[in-house]
């Protein structure tokens, strides 16, 4: 017979993978080693209330509301640190290491950095419309809003801003392109140029 | 845009996450759950209240501002009874100087010319908490003929300051038993009494006269007392009483007209007519003069009794 971390592991497998993006991109911002945390205290707390979840098919959505929490927990203890020595209980049985380094190209790294400068709340709505393929409602109830419209206009927003920093990037990407250009192209004529001359020396 | 994003797989990792969460036991959950300290549970409610926090805060802040807002407010500081009468009717004049408390309260008459009558105008100050007297008063003044315009008037102030600060700019009263008081204790209680008034820089000296009694001699600045204002202060010592009183008060246009031109001999005859006291005398009144400014000083020693009566007027 199946106990309750049967269950709960065989409904985490088919989003785990979504699990780490969600949380990886969301820490954008920060260290892997923060989403790592943030990813330890989503799995601890979903065990401990497991139970609570009636619906087990709302699962995913459940699962990805939790690190949502987590993650503006994370936050939140950076300005409560300054005061007390606050952290996040620690389970004595070591949390492996999920996110093995993976190289990322400049598409990645760029996309990354556009990540980094919506707002947390931004960040969570497009990254769970985009990554964890929840509707707008769903996204309402795990960021717990009131209205759909804010919802929207934090997705519409979101998407201008990194839009604007993407391309912001790449014509300064281009610009510093063309400069190397132009540099090598003068000193291939000044060698195309001196070659008849030592020639005929 | 989010393509890279949704390439990324980490279901390789779910081995490790599997192993962990199996070994992951309930009661290390639970034990975490215990260890939790005091300052995170603090936390938390901070977190999940702050919307109440910061109202209460706002709430405060507004108690702290409502506290501190100069507000107004109507004091009651006595009453005045007045009264008017023909200077001519001796008759109600004798009966009014023949009563035994026209000479305890603060009393001003004033002086009219109203169509050749002249009409003495009375304004009888009684300090608070004596409104029954004042009834009283009104009752003996009204039995008499010849008095017209008789009422009492509440005396009420708006009050826009603390309160100490409204008794430094009236008049304030200070009573001191001194009956088991050395002269040391004395000096000092009634350096601090009037120190807690506003008068500074008194210098008091104490002697013990031939009977027995205790002197005081207070001398205070000219500078320390208020244009419009000054104290009433009472020194009992066993059975003996002694009283004080430095009044001072500003002089209207009228009055300034009235001593206009005048010598210091007519000013003085003037006084002693309308103060109708007759325990002054001319030696008693001293008058000091700055250009326009007439500043008259009433010194009265009531002799043979244990009442000293002082009384400074300063006219512009």
């Amino acid at each position: 017979m199946k106990n309750n971390k049967d269950i709960f592991i065989e409904l985490l497998r088919p989003e785990y993978s979504d699990a780490l993006k969600y949380c990886k991109a969301l820490c954008s911002k920060r260290s892997a080693e923060d989403a790592q945390d943030v990813l330890q205290q989503s799995f601890l707390k979903a065990l401990e209330n497991f139970d609570s979840l009636s619906d087990k098919s709302k699962f995913k959505s459940w699962f990805f509301k939790i690190i949502t929490r987590e993650f503006y927990n994370l936050i939140r203890n950076d300005f409560w640190k300054k005061f007390l020595p606050v952290g996040n209980p620690k389970s004595n049985n070591e949390f492996p290491n999920v996110y093995s380094r993976q190289d990322e190209n400049g598409t990645g790294m760029l996309l990354r950095k556009a990540l980094s400068v919506i707002s947390n709340e931004e960040r969570s709505a497009i990254l769970l419309f985009e990554i964890g393929g929840f509707s707008i409602e769903e996204i309402r109830n795990i960021q717990n809003e009131k209205s759909l419209s804010s919802i929207k206009s934090r997705l519409s927003r979101a998407r201008k801003k990194m839009k604007d920093f993407i391309e912001k990037e790449e014509e300064n990407l281009n610009k510093q392109i063309l400069n190397k250009t132009i540099n090598i192209g003068d000193i291939n004529n000044e060698t195309i140029r001196l070659l008849p001359e030592t020639d005929g020396k | 845009m989010f393509d890279f994003l949704k390439q990324e797989n980490y279901d390789d990792s779910f081995y490790k996450s599997e192993i962990w969460l199996r070994g992951e036991e309930s009661s290390d959950i639970t034990k975490i759950k215990k260890n939790e300290r005091i300052f995170i549970k603090m936390k938390n409610y901070f977190i999940s209240h702050k919307l109440k926090i910061a109202y209460s805060f706002i709430m405060l802040a507004f108690i702290i501002a409502a506290c501190s807002y100069p507000v107004s407010q109507e004091k009651n500081l006595g009453d005045v009874i007045s009264w008017t009468i023909n200077k001519n009717n001796t008759d109600a004049l004798e009966k009014i100087n023949s009563m035994e408390w026209i000479n305890t309260g603060n009393l001003y008459v004033n002086e009219k010319n109203i169509n050749g009558n002249i009409i003495l105008e009375y304004n009888l100050i009684l300090p608070k908490d004596s409104h029954d007297k004042a009834e009283s008063l009104r009752n003996q003044l009204g039995a008499i003929s010849g008095i017209s315009s008789l009422k009492v008037v509440p005396l009420n102030e708006k009050v826009t300051r603390p309160v100490y600060s409204f008794a430094l700019n009236k008049i304030f009263k200070v009573d001191i038993n001194a009956t088991n008081m050395s002269n040391d204790e004395l000096k000092n209680e009634i350096t601090s009494q009037l120190e807690k008034n506003g008068i500074n820089g008194v210098k008091i000296e104490i002697e013990s006269g031939k009977d027995g009694r205790r002197i005081s001699r207070i001398f205070i600045p000219e500078s320390s007392i208020k244009d419009e204002g000054g104290f009433d202060m009472t020194i009992k010592d066993g059975n003996n009483e002694e009283r004080i009183k430095e009044v001072r008060k500003k002089g209207s246009e009228e009055e300034m007209l009235r001593f206009k031109g005048k010598s210091d001999d007519e000013i003085k005859k003037m006084l002693i007519e309308e103060l109708n006291d007759k325990g002054i005398t001319e030696d008693m009144i001293q008058i000091d003069r700055d250009g326009d400014k007439v500043m008259i000083k009433i010194n009265a020693g009531k002799q043979g009794s244990d009442k000293k009566y002082e009384f400074e007027s300063e006219e512009k």
